[in-house]
């Protein structure tokens, strides 16, 4: 098992004849994940080292199969995108563009709670299920297969913790990049959900950081929904008030959002809190070993 | 912002915070080094890269562009890794330039960082 992918997963990226979605559409191939297609409107008939390319998402779905799709379309037309994967029936969503307009995004999540389709980010690096599939940008080779799932806000920190736990021969069920965005679709307590009903996850590190109240909520859902340890990470401890810190989520509003409040809000339902990417591996090599 | 972090609980005080976002060109890179050295406050600079769709050689290629574009007077600690890390590390270690210092991990490179940074200010 696993969650949102794995051996099963048939992808059709939109945008695949672009720089960065050639790139990441090959690596991920490379890594063994069945790209059975490709979008990009007017390109149809072509094909990108042998994967055949469609004018659109539905005519990909009807000759392929494809059940996933990855989307690295440019920022101004992503939130399109997202609704003709919705359209087109696949079942999992992926949008790893950065800048999208919010009020694009707060649409688009409000046009998928009426369908059957699942987003994750968007400005996220998507997810990978090692050894299974990898659906976006996180370097495969830094992953192994194992029983730690993770769900993170950060595509860096993602990496840092996720080579952090490899290092330590923690391998990972499924690592899910949610994205940096203050409107997005698949946020902590999602994705909790789904690795409490996984059997091959045994233990959740969860990435948060400055802004929003998502560790929050997701504290409140491990105090009432989760039997597997949680070890956590918030950064931002050192960051200015009022200040966007990289991503366009991470802001301190007034004294809400903080890191310190985060990471109480965690402690105060046991869960443990890494000060550092290292510390949360060592954290979480305790709890398994347990 | 992590790295903020980690620079704090090694003792140092960041200057300020550049994110080169997803995907940074060498041209980008190179521009952001000089936007950071262009402080004087600054005492060292850390450069710390876990590239998914950022790729290594791109940023080793824009450190040593910045290199050549203007005066470098503090040390670069540089931690690479993942996607082309191997290739950026290899590009720095052929330039091999005095003002670079390579670091294997994120903790090292801030420690390092922190530790010239204190090392130029008494020196």
């Amino acid at each position: 098992m696993a969650i949102l992918i794995d051996d099963h997963t048939r992808l059709v990226v939109q945008g695949i004849t672009g720089r960065e979605g050639q790139f990441h559409t090959l690596r991920n191939r490379a890594y063994g994940t069945n790209v059975v297609a490709g979008v990009t409107p007017g390109k149809g008939g072509q094909d990108v080292e042998g994967i055949p390319v469609f004018d659109t998402v539905a005519e990909a779905v009807e000759r392929t199969g494809a059940n996933t799709s990855l989307i690295f379309v440019p920022a101004r037309f992503a939130a399109g995108s997202v609704y003709e994967a919705a359209d087109a029936g696949v079942g999992l969503a992926v949008c790893i563009t950065e800048g999208i307009p919010v009020l694009d995004m707060v649409k688009a999540t409000r046009y998928l709670k009426g369908t059957g389709t699942v987003l994750i980010g968007p400005n996220c690096p998507g997810l990978i299920s090692p050894g299974k599939a990898n659906v976006g940008i996180i370097p495969g080779e830094i992953c192994a297969p194992g029983n730690v799932g993770l769900i993170s806000r950060s595509g860096t920190l993602t990496y840092q913790i996720v080579g952090e736990l490899t290092a330590r021969g923690m391998g990972q069920s499924t690592c899910v990049g949610m994205g940096g965005d203050p409107v997005h679709g698949i946020g902590f307590v999602e994705a909790l959900e789904r690795f409490e009903a996984d059997p091959q996850t045994e233990a959740v590190a969860l990435i948060g950081e400055i802004g929003g109240s998502d560790e929050e909520r997701a504290a409140e859902f491990v105090r009432d929904h989760l039997s597997k340890p949680v070890v956590a990470y918030v950064a931002g401890f050192s960051a200015p008030p009022g200040k966007r810190m990289g991503h366009a989520g991470a802001i301190i509003t007034g004294s809400s959002g903080t890191a310190a409040a985060k990471a109480e809000a965690f402690e105060a339902v046991g869960v443990k809190v890494g000060r550092n990417p290292t510390e949360v591996a060592e954290l979480l090599g305790r709890t398994l070993a347990r | 912002m992590s790295t903020l972090d980690v620079v704090s609980q090694a003792g140092g005080k960041p200057a300020n915070f550049l994110d080169v976002g997803g995907g940074a060109s060498a041209d980008l890179m190179a521009t952001s080094l000089e936007v950071v050295l262009s402080d004087p406050a600054v005492r060292s600079v850390l450069v710390n890269i876990f590239g998914g769709i950022t790729r290594g050689e791109l940023v080793a290629q824009g450190i040593i562009e910045a290199l050549a574009r203007v005066e470098v007077r503090v040390p670069i600690v540089v931690r690479l890794d993942g996607t082309n890390a191997e290739e950026g590390r290899r590009i720095l270690e052929e330039a091999a330039h005095p003002r670079i210092v390579p670091a294997a991990t994120m903790l090292d490179a801030a420690r390092r960082a922190v530790e010239l940074a204190h090392e130029e200010a008494s020196g």
